[in-house]
């Protein structure tokens, strides 16, 4: 074989896609030229640089949460028995009429009994409404002197918040598991809900000038939800931006003192985080960017995510 | 009646053992197809839905992979096609890369990033063929299953495609004053 013959194939014999024949002639070739040893060393090490590049982007990594609801959805697909197996197996007792009949019955059941749950659960809210309202009648004015309670009210919070951001964010080992911000809307405050719409929104605006074309400068949601951590419930919205993620979290929080425009900001163990309050709220924003990057992210988010938790407040 | 749910439970079971391990596989090349991540996760739903599907017509113990990926990119077309984003491969492109002379080797200080923004740089046609062929690791056939396209074709896509990227790479590491190794 000659270096040219060589060259022409090398490509399939890199692919493994050369007749075994092939093969043995081109590795006796290469056991007597070193030039075209180096030429294929090359077209190695170019292969094997891509693929680690490629499969070791974070941003190629599969969010392991939305790997686990697709498992979960496609389980209860595949076992959920369809009306029509139901009738094959004989359930219905090869009747049509009785199967429609039973299916009527089924859909009067099923009809009555959303109905009957949703006035209940109504009732449940109405009741939890008049609970929490009390509650707060109950609750002791402010005591004049709250710069440290406050801060300590701060950094219990803040704790739990950086503690949320690296098991679910970075690790994701939470103990329970994350549920959608539409059911955490139903179920534990209107704020959940499309707070990651409003979230990128009010990013996008800031970071789309910014961006240099590449993928990994782009702004973009990784996953969205509801989480706990150490008892303690946050809406969870994870950005990916430049390869790395960034936790927006919002909770309930009755923090004593005056409701400010502020954003502070400080490190906590390897990562920064941007805080803010608005009545009844505490907002972070997490990352192991720089804290300036940190800080500039919280600002560009905060008018619209107060506006966001208001509105929410409003029509609750 | 207890037949059919056993039945069931058998198909979720080859299909939990074969198919739902390559979850991660799958999504990868949905998130090169896809323009955000949001549709790669839709796309990667919609090939498992379409692939729990039509499990029945799946071989047990034949390249799995290659028959999800076969679904993604069907599923993928559909969605270009009627997103109005089908567009022909130009053989200006493959002139571009008849151009292409000796390319020395790529040196080896260059990062990750600059590899992966020298393969976005990449007119489509070559990318798709070097991250099925070089990054996936599927056949020729395979990848020309995938596209559509003749074996001929993969086969100087991806040889075009590697020159085009190691020339890419060596001028971007020229630029930086980077040597190249040997």
């Amino acid at each position: 074989m000659r270096c040219q013959e060589f060259r022409e194939m090398i490509d399939s014999y890199l692919s493994d896609e050369l007749l075994v024949e092939t093969n043995h002639e081109v590795l006796r070739h290469l056991e007597s030229c070193a030039a075209c040893r180096n030429e294929l060393a090359a077209h190695r090490t170019l292969r094997t640089r891509v693929r680690a590049a490629v499969k070791g982007a974070p941003d190629a990594q599969i969010n392991p949460y939305f790997a686990r609801r697709l498992e979960m959805n496609l389980r209860e697909t595949a076992l959920r028995p369809t009306v029509w197996t139901k009738i094959k197996s004989g359930a219905f007792l090869n009747s049509p009429i009785l199967a429609a009949t039973t299916a009527a019955c089924l859909l009067f059941g099923v009809l009555f009994g959303v109905n009957w749950l949703r006035s209940a659960s109504e009732d449940v809210v109405v009741r939890q409404n008049q609970t929490n309202k009390s509650a707060e009648n109950l609750r002791p004015k402010e005591e004049p002197d709250t710069a440290q309670i406050v801060q300590a009210a701060w950094r219990e919070i803040t704790h739990e918040a950086v503690g949320d951001h690296e098991n679910c964010a970075l690790h994701f080992r939470l103990k329970e598991d994350p549920i959608t911000l539409k059911k955490a809307a139903d179920q534990y405050g209107k704020f959940n809900k499309d707070l990651d719409k409003t979230v990128i929104e009010s990013l996008r605006e800031v970071f789309s000038e910014k961006t240099s074309g590449k993928t990994s400068d782009k702004i973009q949601i990784f996953e969205a939800h509801s989480c706990v951590f150490q008892g303690k419930r946050f809406a969870h919205v994870i950005l990916l931006y430049r390869n790395r993620r960034i936790s927006v979290l919002v909770t309930e929080a009755n923090l004593p003192g005056e409701n400010d425009e502020k954003i502070l900001s400080e490190a906590i163990k390897s990562v920064f985080v941007a805080r803010f309050r608005t009545t009844r709220h505490a907002v972070f924003v997490i990352s192991d960017l720089t804290a300036g990057e940190n800080v500039i992210i919280a600002e560009a988010l905060a008018p619209a995510v107060r506006r966001h938790i208001e509105r929410s407040e409003a029509g609750a | 009646m207890f037949g059919v749910g056993r039945k069931r439970e058998e198909e979720w079971a080859a299909f939990e053992t074969e198919a739902v391990p390559l979850m991660a596989d799958v999504f990868r090349v949905a998130n090169y197809l896809a323009p955000n991540r949001e549709e790669a996760e839709d796309l990667t739903q919609e090939t498992f839905a379409q692939a729990l599907k039509s499990f029945h017509r799946y071989t047990p113990d034949t390249n799995c992979r290659a028959w999800l990926v076969t679904i993604l990119y069907h599923l993928n077309s559909k969605r270009k096609y009627k997103l109005g984003r089908l567009k022909l491969v130009e053989d200006t492109e493959e002139q571009i890369a008849n151009t292409v002379a000796f390319v020395p080797p790529i040196p080896e200080q260059l990062k990750d990033e600059e590899i992966l923004a020298a393969l976005e740089k990449l007119p489509q046609a070559f990318r798709d063929v070097v991250v099925l062929s070089d990054v996936e690791e599927f056949s020729y056939k395979e990848v020309a299953e995938f596209l559509q396209v003749p074996i001929g074709t993969v086969m100087s896509r991806l040889s075009r495609g590697r020159k085009l990227l190691r020339q890419q790479l060596t001028d971007y590491a020229r630029s930086f004053g980077i040597a190249a190794e040997g």
